[in-house]
């Protein structure tokens, strides 16, 4: 049964890590926390929807609805954060609060508030290792597929390829960049053209998964995701992975225990929050993060001043 | 008498020494000149004095008593201040404002007594407003006084970044370039400014480029290259230092 | 004659909610506009407030939804006094200000030593658990049914609209105390420090401010007095339920701010009776025009996108809002306490 609730951990995981690694990839070259990521995602399944009433296939769907999101994330680049360059990490990140909002609610107007389907007819589970684990080869293996070669391209996409090079040379200095030649502007479009790509992937992998979509389903993800991205370390696609399957893995150990234990299992919500501020306490700069700006102060001094700050009195 | 003594000092940031086993010390009453190339280590070192970060290893004291480890605001309060190198005037406040608000032990920084809105508190900061526009007369910055900082020129940030040191009565003054990128005139304010603070009673330890600034004003001399403390001494004698013209002045 | 119905229309639907609203923004202006902090878990702050603020006052009813679990304050205070539920009521808002402020507090803790966007990122979590774990809980907030007839003070009973405008005029007075504090610890040395720290951190620090504690300061209060609005929330709605802490609320409140030029306490009130006016106009426009019944539902919707878009219109072409800070911070009260 263990091995069960791993599996399912990797499932979890799968469709969470293309929506960190597009966070991850904005928040290292645009330096903000993308709050309309998850919507974005939502985009992507719902133009599946769209295109799939026209192709009849949902693969070939799925890759027409990438290119929506994939301009979409251009379009907004061009509209709205290219013109928020050096107002700090805070302006873009309401900027995107309000993107999250039009556009879900523009999907929710549309489509309407209720579920929709793809009506797929999903096989019979297929089993293995005599029945240690069962598993739907469309709900489960599908996600999985998608997840580990999107993954596998884009971490050769930013290793190998020139402009893997320049993105991360942006995402390191950028001023450095653009005087060693690179063209910054080119980078940002291809950044939210990768998180583009990326994040509708991961919305039509979500749709399939799950069987239904609504328009609030990406961005309940959100939460997971920023917790994936923070434990595994903020600015790094390895950390991004990892921590991807740390909280994946955990939310199904949780499933796991509330069965042994009889503890409500609608508490998994609370396991990515839990990693969150565990790894805000214990390691800020997440399991393979580097450091970002500045010093960050152990939390026993910080702690130290205010209590001296308390006792010396407000006062 | 010692006012300040840094004591085999390092600090490293991912893996590169910034600061390497540093030691110095400064004469109370003295103003004490820090050369050495870009990257040397010149501005880590005020940071560390200042507490804005803490050394990996060695000793600070300050009047006898160690600060390293020390938050800055505990620092500052026991008479040490720093100015910036690029200034970092607080943008949307009024220049007299950017002076009022460094000033330390403010009663009415505490959100309690703000609230309450006590007369002694608004008897300090009518105390502050005169002493901070006295201050700003001083500089020649009176007529901006209510200003927004961001509509200052570089030379006059420079000045503001003065004054919201000055404001705070600190024994000891560490200033990071304070003339750079200054028009003449107004450099030679400044440096007069610095010698008349200093027959006061006030001790500097700053930072310059400028080599004329550093042999005419300073009382001692301190080179830093790589992290390291390469020379020391009266000006006429750094000058003459082999390590120095090689590392520095020769170049 | 009056149109009463309209007194309580307007009171219940619009000017109580704005000034419960206007106290959420002036809380987060003290966070965002004065200090610099963002919190992105508004709604979770302020949902914690209104089911602390129900569970005092309100009495046990048994078993099913709205169950055990309440400590009843109205039924345990009517023993000694007729001013029972105003009594309850206060403790009760109370409590939700220290409750909301405690978890403002561990919150900020570890993430105020960080970068700017990890305080968002935290809130937002926090936001989206307060909310679910007041979804589980059902034991003690009776979980998606929430918590009902909630009680609250100045009940006239047939004189609907007398008691809708008393709590409103209640919900005004709260807003005017809660203003004049605020403005008198932000424009007084408190808040020139806080500006100074939102402005440049590194150059505070370095002149000697304690900025993580003034910062702790700034978000603890902000957070108990979203806490406090939200025991008003509920008592206007006398129904506490999950759903109405959503995520677009906490968007909401930012826009509130926003508009009314963060910084600015009094624009801010302004802010959010314009925010509220807007919400009010797509609860009664199906009457006002007679809207079909499809817009009718995607009327909300509408209203949604349309803070969306003033969000971002806002953050490019006025980052200052609508009405700018005072070019000076402080500025000395008109009345002043103690010796000297």
């Amino acid at each position: 049964m263990v091995v069960q609730f791993l599996f399912n951990g990797l499932v979890q995981a799968s469709i969470v890590i293309l929506g960190a690694i597009g966070i991850n990839l904005l928040y290292g070259v645009k330096k903000f926390a993308n709050f309309a990521h998850g919507d974005m995602m939502t985009l992507g399944a719902y133009f599946t929807f769209v295109f799939l009433g026209g192709t009849r296939d949902l693969m070939t769907a799925a890759i027409w609805a990438v290119f929506v999101v994939a301009l979409a994330g251009v379009v907004q680049e061009v509209l709205i954060y290219a013109r928020l360059e050096n107002r700090g990490p805070v302006a873009p990140l309401v900027a995107s609060i309000g993107v999250s909002l039009v556009m879900q609610n523009s999907l929710t107007t549309y489509f309407g508030p209720a579920f929709l389907s793809y009506g797929i007819r999903y096989p019979d589970n297929w089993v293995f290792f005599g029945g240690a684990v069962s598993t739907n080869p469309i709900r489960d293996l599908v996600p999985m597929a998608v997840a580990a070669s999107a993954t596998t391209a884009t971490v050769v996409l930013l290793k190998y390829t020139k402009l893997g090079k320049a993105m991360r040379a942006t995402a390191d200095n950028r001023d450095l960049a653009r005087v060693s030649g690179v063209n910054t502007r080119v980078v940002y479009w291809m950044t939210w053209i990768l998180a583009g790509v990326l994040a509708s992937l991961s919305g039509s992998v979500l749709g399939v998964s799950i069987g239904t979509l609504a328009p609030s389903m990406g961005a309940t993800l959100l939460l997971t995701m920023f917790a994936a991205v923070i434990v595994g370390g903020i600015g790094s696609t390895t950390g991004a992975i990892l921590g991807s399957l740390v909280v994946g893995l955990s939310q199904s150990l949780f499933f796991l225990v509330s069965l042994v234990s009889g503890l409500d299992p609608r508490w998994q919500i609370a396991v990515p929050f839990a990693l969150l501020v565990a790894t805000l306490l214990v390691k800020p700069t997440g399991l393979v993060g580097r450091p970002i700006g500045g010093e960050i102060r152990p939390l026993r001094t910080e702690i130290a001043e205010m209590l001296k700050g308390i006792r010396r009195g407000l006062f | 008498m010692l006012l300040l003594e840094v004591d085999g000092v390092s600090k490293s940031f991912g893996g590169i020494r910034a600061v390497d086993k540093c030691t110095l010390e400064v004469e109370a009453g003295s103003i004490v000149g820090l050369i050495g190339p870009n990257g040397a280590g010149k501005s880590t070192l005020f940071n560390l004095v200042i507490g804005t970060y803490s050394p990996d290893v060695g000793r600070i004291v300050f009047r006898d008593e160690r600060i390293d480890g020390m938050p800055p605001y505990e620092i500052v309060e026991r008479g040490l201040a720093k100015t910036f190198q690029i200034p970092r005037e607080f943008r949307s406040l009024t220049v007299l404002e950017n002076v009022m608000v460094s000033a330390r032990g403010e009663p009415g920084e505490s959100p309690v007594l703000s609230l309450l809105g006590l007369r002694r508190v608004w008897r300090r900061e009518e105390e502050l407003e005169r002493k901070s526009r006295d201050l700003l007369a001083l500089i020649g910055l009176s007529e901006l006084a209510d200003e927004p900082a961001r509509n200052l020129s570089g030379g006059q940030k420079k000045l503001l970044e003065l004054a919201r040191v000055l404001v705070m009565d600190p024994s000891l003054i560490l200033l990071d370039e304070p003339v750079a990128g200054v028009n003449p005139t107004l450099s030679l304010k400044i440096l007069s400014l610095i010698e008349d603070l200093r027959k006061s009673g006030k001790t500097f330890f700053l930072i310059e480029h400028d080599m004329n600034v550093v042999f005419n004003r300073c009382d001692r001399v301190i080179v830093m290259h790589q992290g390291r403390v390469i020379a020391e001494g009266k000006p006429a004698e750094v000058r003459a230092h082999p390590a120095v013209l090689e590392s520095y002045l020769g170049g | 004659m009056v149109d009463l119905s309209l007194v309580t229309d307007l009171s219940r639907a619009w000017i109580a909610p704005a000034f419960i609203f206007a106290i959420v923004a002036l809380g987060l202006n003290l966070q965002w506009g004065h200090a610099g902090l963002f919190n992105a878990g508004v709604a979770g702050f302020f949902g914690i407030g209104a089911y602390i603020g129900a569970i005092f006052t309100t009495p046990a009813i048994g078993p099913g939804p709205g169950g055990p679990g309440h400590l009843g304050l109205v039924s345990l205070f009517a023993i000694f006094t007729p001013y029972t539920v105003l009594i309850a009521f206060l403790v009760g808002g109370i409590a939700a200000m220290v409750v909301s402020g405690l978890v403002g507090l561990l919150i900020a803790i570890p993430t105020l030593r960080l970068r700017a966007d990890y305080l968002a990122i935290a809130t937002l979590a926090l936001g989206a658990i307060a909310v679910e774990s007041i979804r589980n809980s059902d034991p003690v907030t009776g979980g998606v049914y929430g918590i009902l007839r909630i009680p609250r003070p100045w009940e006239f009973g047939q004189d609907v609209w007398r008691t809708e405008l008393a709590y409103a005029i209640t919900a005004g007075v709260i807003v005017l105390l809660v203003f004049f504090l605020i403005q008198r610890a932000t424009r007084a040395p408190w808040g020139r420090a806080l500006k100074a720290i939102r402005e440049d951190e590194d150059a505070a620090l370095a002149l000697g401010k304690n900025t993580y504690f003034l910062k702790l300061q700034a978000f603890v209060i902000g957070a108990a007095l979203m806490g406090g609005a939200g025991a008003l929330f509920a008592g206007l709605l006398r129904v506490a339920v999950p759903d109405s802490f959503t995520p677009a609320l906490t968007f909401s409140i930012w826009t509130m701010v926003i508009v009314g030029g963060s910084g600015n306490n009094k624009g801010v009130i302004v802010g959010a009776f314009a925010l509220t006016f807007l919400e009010y106009f797509t609860l009664r426009a199906k009457d006002w025009f007679n809207l079909s019944s499809f817009w009718d539902i995607r009327i909300f919707y509408l209203r949604l996108i349309a803070i969306g878009l003033l969000l971002i219109a806002l953050i490019l072409f006025r980052p200052a809002g609508l009405v700018p800070e005072p070019r000076k911070v402080t500025k000395k009260p008109w009345i002043l306490f103690g010796s000297r």
